[in-house]
């Protein structure tokens, strides 16, 4: 189990606009991962997320059971695609895998722009997409999307794992963040 | 579209700038854009201040207004979404562009899209099709919804497929005709002939011609790789000649470092625009660059391109990370 208060006092203390890198153990990721969307999501009128470790339809049934309101999710789905795993609609787009920077680049930009209100953007997994990416250039990639979100004042959640992630791509991305939370 | 910021910047830059610096409390916060400069009268009526009592001088204003239309004039834009951003200005009326890219990146579609765009705004566009049929590249047309037919019938698109075979020399007076790939490039005759015979084909004189493709033009002079040269500087100087902005597709390399069947055309050409197709792991990014266009500034980047259900989409502003990895 994780620390969900202490999840929320440590949010609760930061500016809504702050970027936070959420460090778990592989075992709670998941959890960690709906903990923070359930906080956001109060929090927010809309949020975008970028899944690289779970599908479309399973985050769907699982946003219902954390009581998540699925009307304001927005998912960038980058493993279904392969399995032709549904329509898209305005809820979800699927991206060809998670080694299409570009297009999630793209993808997000857009939907920033698209989406109303005040939104968050949550990407549920780093490890995932660093084994689709090379290192360097996956942290380009986040520095794009990282300033991409500072430049539209959106806030948001990294969620990665503790204990695999490499140290050097760990560093690159922490000095992008506003706040560690270790959980 | 043409660029709105840059051109209030170089309005800014170089005119308004020095009155500015004098009458600073009289008009503090103008920015003229280009629908303002287009219509002189907007210019005055937009801004009262600009009044000779307030020793503000309002013909210079429209003088200038005149000058950067007339300037804005002598440049052509695609039409394609995101792509003109990439220029200052646009492409310069006139130029010889190649389009370069490996098989499937996004010529053909781009030229399509450009004169479909075009015939849509009553300029005149031919295009020679040396690899499909009339009937594919109209299919291809009607697929994203460019209404080809609509443009045909206007008499404002032409579209027509050529035989490799008939790549000659054309002599206006006679009507005469020498098979290119027969002739030596030494042949005195030929400084007297055409390369082609667009006007007489087609019965007006195009604003803009596609060429598709050049890869297929030197097919024809296989082994005669001199003569070649020669038909294509002709060809260069030919369009250079009837004045029409003129599109020149090359087979490259998915990710090309050669622009051209032979690296001359890529000299000869005014511009060259290069379309990629990088792979990624299991996928192909695509991308564009306009590499080199005489006479403007242009972005020097690779940037991403989509080719979705409308046509071709440019985003002047996102990194292709696919790129980054050759």
């Amino acid at each position: 189990m994780i620390d969900k208060k202490k999840l929320e006092q440590e949010l609760s203390k930061l500016p809504q606009d702050s970027i936070v890198l959420i460090e778990t153990s592989a075992e709670h990721a998941f959890e960690a991962s709906m903990a923070s969307i359930k906080l956001l999501a109060d929090k927010h009128d809309n949020g975008i997320i970028v899944s690289a470790s779970r599908p479309y339809i399973n985050l769907v049934s699982n946003y219902k059971k954390n009581d998540i309101d699925i009307k304001k999710m927005f998912i960038l789905d980058c493993i279904s695609k392969k399995h032709d795993a549904g329509e898209e609609s305005d809820s979800v787009i699927f991206l060809e895998n998670a080694s299409s920077l570009t297009d999630i680049s793209l993808s997000l930009g857009e939907r920033m722009e698209i989406i109303d209100g005040k939104k968050f953007i949550l990407i549920d997994s780093i490890n995932t997409m660093l084994i689709h990416n090379k290192p360097d250039i996956f942290a380009r990639f986040m520095h794009d999307i990282l300033t991409k979100m500072r430049l539209h004042r959106i806030g948001g959640m990294l969620i990665s794992l503790e204990e695999t992630t490499n140290k050097d791509m760990r560093a690159e991305i922490a000095q992008l963040c506003d706040k560690i939370i270790k959980l | 579209m043409i660029q709105l910021g840059s051109i209030t910047n170089i309005y800014n830059r170089h005119y308004y700038q020095p009155i500015y610096k004098y009458h600073i409390n009289v008009f503090p916060k103008i920015h003229l854009k280009e629908k303002h400069i287009k219509r002189k009268e907007v210019v005055v009526n937009r801004f009262p201040q600009l009044d000779t009592d307030n020793g503000i001088d309002k013909k210079r204003y429209v003088n200038l207004a005149e000058k950067k239309v007339k300037k804005l004039k002598k440049f052509v834009t695609t039409g394609i979404p995101g792509f003109d951003d990439l220029f200052k200005q646009g492409i310069p009326k006139g130029s010889a562009v190649l389009i370069a890219g490996g098989a499937g990146s996004g010529k053909t579609n781009f030229c399509l899209q450009l004169v479909a765009h075009h015939a849509a705004h009553g300029k005149k566009c031919f295009f020679m099709g040396f690899e499909e049929s009339e009937e594919r590249l109209i299919s291809h047309m009607e697929d994203f919804g460019w209404d080809p037919q609509k443009l045909i019938d206007s008499g404002n698109l032409k579209i027509k497929r050529f035989l490799t075979s008939e790549i000659y020399y054309y002599n206006k007076k006679s009507g005469d005709t020498i098979e290119a790939m027969m002739t030596k490039e030494a042949d005195p005759l030929i400084m007297e002939l055409e390369p082609l015979a667009i006007a007489d084909d087609i019965g007006f004189k195009p604003d803009f011609i596609v060429l598709d493709s050049l890869t297929s033009v030197s097919s024809t002079f296989k082994g005669k790789e001199q003569s070649y040269r020669f038909y294509v500087e002709r060809l260069f100087r030919y369009f250079e000649k009837i004045g029409s902005t003129t599109f020149l597709t090359t087979e490259t390399e998915q990710t090309p470092k050669v622009y051209s069947p032979t690296g001359v055309e890529e000299f000869l050409a005014d511009g060259v625009i290069v379309f990629y197709n990088f792979r990624k792991e299991n996928i192909r990014e695509s991308a564009i660059e306009v590499l080199k266009m005489r006479g403007v500034k242009h972005k020097r980047k690779i940037v991403a391109m989509k080719i979705t259900d409308n046509g071709i989409k440019v985003y002047p502003d996102q990194d292709v990370f696919g790129a980054m990895e050759m």
